[in-house]
């Protein structure tokens, strides 16, 4: 998601439109926006949400546009003039193991105001924040063209052949110096570093314009209210990519009053890329858009609709529609995003809900009921269920429990955001006595169950790993022992028709020696049961004593 | 039956017993009267109060009892009088004195002061009884024997007052302590319900308890029972219950069911392919970064087929492609994590579904999912690091978004919920995208609860499902816990620290969301 900040003043000169701000906030509903917050000023500023498709929007005057469209005030597609290119930027191989794509282009006649200039400087900062993916995807630079000259050079030089005096910088330093000590090198260093060659934009007299996607030079790169024609150049990697927001960000400023001219980008392929901000087309089933949709319009229909959302329809052939669709609409691949864009403009609290004749039957799977069952019995006989987290710590299912190191293979997390996470549980019990530790205020007797999952490593597995359930049931009061447990072991197997045998097992580390054993079903180990040895308990900080059992579900739905 | 009648039969037997002696007006009194207790009576008169029938005041009163020295010194004899006894065998030297030393002073002051002994000094001092000595010693009452239960000050005689003032002069003899009473009386309404009891129930009989014995008498007709207070409170403790959290997940497949869908299962250990490039989510997409995603050592095995399809799809599109050709990569899509949206299980569904329709068959149904998933955040009342979410899609021919609606609309009003408007919005795997939001009128607020779409052809084609329209829409399940559980943050009930005392005793859960809630967006 991307907030664009705007002005309802601002959206309303370029919507054209006094809007109240229930106008503008209804409107941005039906197109797919959304209104997050509002400033209480007289002249209120609207923190938008778009949606990370839209590219075209995240401007005010993106903003303003399509509401102006959505509203029917604009009648027509805007009819963008490009002058032809006149001068050229050279890509040298060198550049192409670093960031070997750019897209440039030239605006002239800018009336540069101090508004105008922190208008464009906050476009440049929300595309790199959103589209740009922080400047690693694209970074954009602008330059004033009286402080250089043309052919520009884009290509890939040793960092320390690359010295300028960079904006907000203290005089000349080379690119590794930029990177180490510059507040804005060091925060995108990482973008570059590792590379034997940075990306340098030069012009004719070698005079350095930019480190992309770093900084400017402040000889070059440094845009004044006087400034009237700017060099604009978009850095990246995807050449489609970087070509449909130099047709964003180049739409925009034209409609902030600039003209524009086309610059070529001659690769060392020979490939030349020339900015074109013609109309695209696209032709679509009428037939195909009513069905997706569910409604019912004629191709006159669609005409007023397509407008809405800011495409055309050129022609109509029979069932076939042919559309028209404007340079910065780089949120259409296919077929449905223009159906989409017709419901859009249709109403979705429109369109009428109905519902499909697929005559099914529902159903539940089989052990999904068994496991339910399990549960229930232990409701029955008086336990609470409880629920935890299936993120746990190698401290609470393995130190605490009193093993010297994991008895089982367990999934790790690489980089946890919460300091305390490091594994997936592969046993319930760690967790019951945590929570019988948080609510060791409450009363006693405490009877508890939790029937969930836990991950376990498993090779066969097309992931390496397995969800498992576990049903692991507990009782915590100052008087309970095996004999209890064991009553509930007992009936809850009986209950769910489970024949099962007890095999001694005197080396469980977190269960008392001669109180613990391993519950078997058709011969196979499926869990434990016995009191919790003391010192596990005092590793949890529980002064209580605690009997429980624990059965892998998963085992026993195969065997049963 | 009269309201007399009615507390004359719900008389605790002990207030029954009572009642009749209040008038008595003395504890003890009492006590003797009828052979129960202090404790007893005090309960009976202290239940009789609180049903209105006596008033009790409370007072307090200063009483003399003995102190430490002053029980010593009655059970054995005041100093002064072992001093005499000693001197009547004849005089004595200091030093020949068995009296303790310590006590010698005080004695001493007393005797010469009442002129009952001689003192003449030599090497040391000798003390020889006056005439008048025998005669003392045989008159002599202790006077600590006047204290000897206590005297309430305001009952001390002249005589005793002077021999307290003297008494009081001796350290650790007497003290003074405050004694707290109370005094009780029937109210009009207890004077009443005496009164009837003397008239007309003298003899009243009531049963305490049903005994088994009394089942066989022939006289079961006639027998009456102690009427109890039946709006007594009562609690009860013993209680098992789900949690609310899947006692809420339970409720969204219940709702699933009914509306004719079918379960699913996957893993939540998934792959990057089915979790994302299955999906034609490109791989440089945001929600695929570290900060989102729990990622896992190693790689997952991938369907090499479907991967190769998959990745022309990325690399091509259908129309157009979002990434250029040869920068797909095979590494990124088997990438092992944990799923971050259980979609992961429905695109490994309708993979299956896509053989199925190879193989001829008719693939048109509907699925569900109520599942763990994971995101790579740190945990508030809003956000967990591991949630459930409810998805359901439909597969069919010419579905559309209205039968999208159709469906979401239904939902919603299984959980209540009437009041719905749509909005579009965009995820990137399908299109149309629509959020479905809903009305609370308690909060006069819009929330969202579901997200859903269709699924782009982009996603069917790979799959063999191309010519297909998918369905499809998911719920905060996590949220929608919380909201029937009437709190307000996810962190309230789930986790480790969810309280045992709350899970027992919260209002039963119903299905419906409207007018419960109190949640955040």
């Amino acid at each position: 998601m991307v907030y664009v900040y705007a002005k309802q003043s601002k959206i309303n000169e370029y919507a054209l439109e006094e809007l109240s701000v229930e106008q503008i906030d209804t409107t941005l509903k039906e197109m797919g926006m959304d209104m997050k917050g509002i400033s209480d000023e007289k002249d209120p500023e609207m923190k938008v949400e778009i949606t990370a498709e839209k590219m075209d929007m995240v401007s005010t005057v993106g903003i303003g546009r399509a509401i102006r469209y959505y509203r029917g005030i604009s009648k027509n597609l805007p009819n963008y003039k490009l002058a032809p290119a006149t001068n050229k930027v050279i890509v040298k191989s060198s550049v192409d193991s670093v960031r070997p794509k750019t897209v440039c282009v030239i605006l002239r006649d800018v009336n540069m105001t101090q508004e105008l200039l922190d208008e464009m400087i906050e476009i440049q900062e929300k595309i790199h924040d959103s589209f740009g993916r922080h400047r690693k995807k694209a970074s954009i630079g602008i330059y004033p063209m009286d402080e250089f000259k043309f052919p520009v050079t884009f290509s890939g030089e040793k960092p320390e052949d690359i010295v300028f005096a960079p904006l907000e910088g203290e005089g000349e330093m080379n690119a590794n110096e930029i990177l180490e000590s510059h507040e804005t090198g060091k925060k995108f260093a990482h973008l570059l570093s590792g590379h034997k060659v940075f990306p340098v934009f030069r012009d004719l007299n070698n005079e350095v314009l930019s480190l992309p996607p770093v900084i400017n030079s402040n000889k070059t790169g440094r845009v004044d209210l006087h400034h009237k024609d700017l060099f604009v150049e978009i850095s990246g990697f995807n050449l489609t990519y970087l070509d449909n927001l130099l047709k964003v960000l180049t739409t925009t400023f034209l409609e902030l009053g600039c003209s524009a001219e086309a610059v070529s980008v001659e690769y060392s392929d020979g490939e030349v890329y020339e900015l074109n901000l013609d109309n695209s087309k696209d032709t679509v089933s009428l037939d195909y858009i009513n069905k997706l949709i569910g409604i019912n319009v004629d191709s006159d229909e669609i005409k007023d609709l397509a407008l809405k959302v800011m495409l055309e329809v050129e022609s109509v052939s029979g069932d076939e529609i042919t559309f028209l669709i404007p340079p910065f609409r780089a949120d259409i691949w296919h077929d449905s995003d223009i159906a989409d864009d017709i419901a859009r403009a249709y109403g979705y609290n429109n369109i009428v809900p109905a519902l499909p004749e697929i005559a099914t039957v529902g159903s539940t799977l089989e052990v999904c009921d068994f496991t339910q069952r399990l549960s229930q019995t232990m409701v029955n006989f008086g336990f609470l269920e409880l629920y935890s987290y299936m993120l746990s710590s190698t401290k609470t299912q393995f130190n605490k429990m009193n093993f010297d190191e994991p008895d089982k293979e367990f999934e790790k997390l690489i980089d946890s955001e919460d300091q305390g996470l490091n594994m997936l549980r592969v046993r319930i019990l760690p967790e019951i006595l945590e929570s019988l530790l948080i609510n060791r205020k409450n009363k006693y007797p405490q009877k508890v169950f939790e029937n969930g999952f836990t991950i376990q490593k498993d090779s066969s597995c097309e992931t390496g790993a397995k969800n498992t359930r576990h049903i692991c049931s507990a009782i915590a009061d100052p008087k309970t022992n095996y004999t209890q447990i064991k009553g509930v072991l007992d009936t809850f197997m009986k209950l769910n028709n489970i024949d099962f045998e007890i095999k001694v097992n005197d080396e469980i580390p977190f269960l008392i020696a001669g109180r613990s054993a391993e519950i078997l079903v058709g011969g196979k180990s499926v869990g434990f049961i016995g009191e919790v040895s003391p010192v596990v308990l005092n590793n949890f900080g529980l002064l209580v004593p605690v009997v429980a059992f624990e059965l892998i579900v998963e085992d026993i739905v195969d065997i049963i | 039956m009269t309201d007399l009648k009615k507390i004359i039969y719900s008389l605790h037997p002990l207030e029954r017993k009572v009642l009749p002696l209040i008038s008595i007006g003395d504890i003890s009194q009492i006590c003797e009267k009828i052979g129960l207790n202090i404790a007893e009576v005090t309960t009976g008169v202290q239940l009789l109060e609180q049903k209105g029938y006596v008033s009790i005041s409370k007072f307090e009163e200063k009483k003399i009892v003995l102190d430490k020295f002053g029980e010593e010194f009655l059970k054995s004899e005041l100093p002064e009088i072992t001093f005499l006894n000693e001197l009547l065998d004849g005089e004595k030297k200091m030093s020949e004195l068995k009296l303790d030393k310590s006590l010698v002073g005080s004695a001493l002051g007393i005797l010469k002061k009442n002129n009952l002994i001689s003192i003449r000094k030599e090497d040391e001092q000798i003390f020889t009884a006056n005439e008048n000595a025998k005669q003392f010693v045989d008159d002599f009452v202790n006077p600590l024997s006047a204290f000897k239960d206590g005297i309430l000050v305001k009952d001390l005689s002249e005589d005793l007052q002077v021999s307290f003032n003297e008494l009081k002069r001796r350290p650790k003899f007497l003290k003074e302590i405050s004694i707290k009473g109370f005094t009780f009386s029937l109210t009009d309404l207890g004077q009443s319900v005496c009164s009837e009891i003397d008239g007309k129930y003298s003899d009243l009989e009531l049963a305490e308890a049903l005994e088994p014995e009394m089942l066989k008498s022939d006289n079961l007709k006639n027998i009456e029972f102690r009427h109890y207070d039946v709006d007594v409170s009562a609690g009860y403790d013993n209680i098992g219950r789900f949690h609310p959290m899947l006692e809420a997940n339970s409720i969204l497949k219940n709702v699933f069911v009914e509306m004719g869908f079918s379960e699913m299962e996957g893993p939540m250990v998934e792959s990057a392919f089915w979790n994302m490039d299955s999906m034609w989510i490109p791989q440089d997409h945001p929600a695929r970064d570290e900060q989102d995603t729990f990622y896992l050592d190693g790689s997952a095995k991938v369907p090499a087929q479907l991967v190769e399809k998959v990745k022309i799809m990325h690399e091509s599109g259908l129309k157009k492609a979002h990434t250029p050709k040869g920068e797909w990569s095979k590494d990124i899509t088997s990438k092992r994590l944990l799923r971050t949206h259980s979609t992961a299980t429905t695109f490994r569904t309708l993979a299956e579904l896509g053989e199925k329709l190879k193989g001829g068959q008719n693939v048109d149904g509907k699925y569900f999912y109520v599942a763990h998933n994971f995101r790579n955040e740190a945990i508030d009342a809003t956000h967990l690091a591991e949630f459930f979410q409810a998805e359901g899609f439909i597969i069919g021919d010419n579905l559309s978004l209205a039968h999208l609606m159709g469906f979401v609309r239904d939902y919603y009003n299984k959980l209540g919920i009437d009041k719905i408007r749509f909005k579009p919005t965009f995820n990137p795997y399908t299109e149309p995208s629509m959020e479905a939001h809903y009305y609370d009128e308690k909060m006069d607020k819009w929330y969202a609860l579901i997200n859903s779409g269709i699924f782009r052809q982009e996603t069917l084609e790979p799959l063999g499902l191309g010519g297909k329209t998918v369905i499809a829409w998911g719920m905060g399940a996590s949220r929608v816990a919380t909201l029937l559980a009437g709190k307000a943050s996810m962190r309230d009930i789930t986790g480790t620290t969810c309280d045992f005392d709350w899970l027992k005793n919260r209002p039963m859960m119903t299905r419906k969301i409207v007018k419960r809630t109190g949640g955040n967006e």
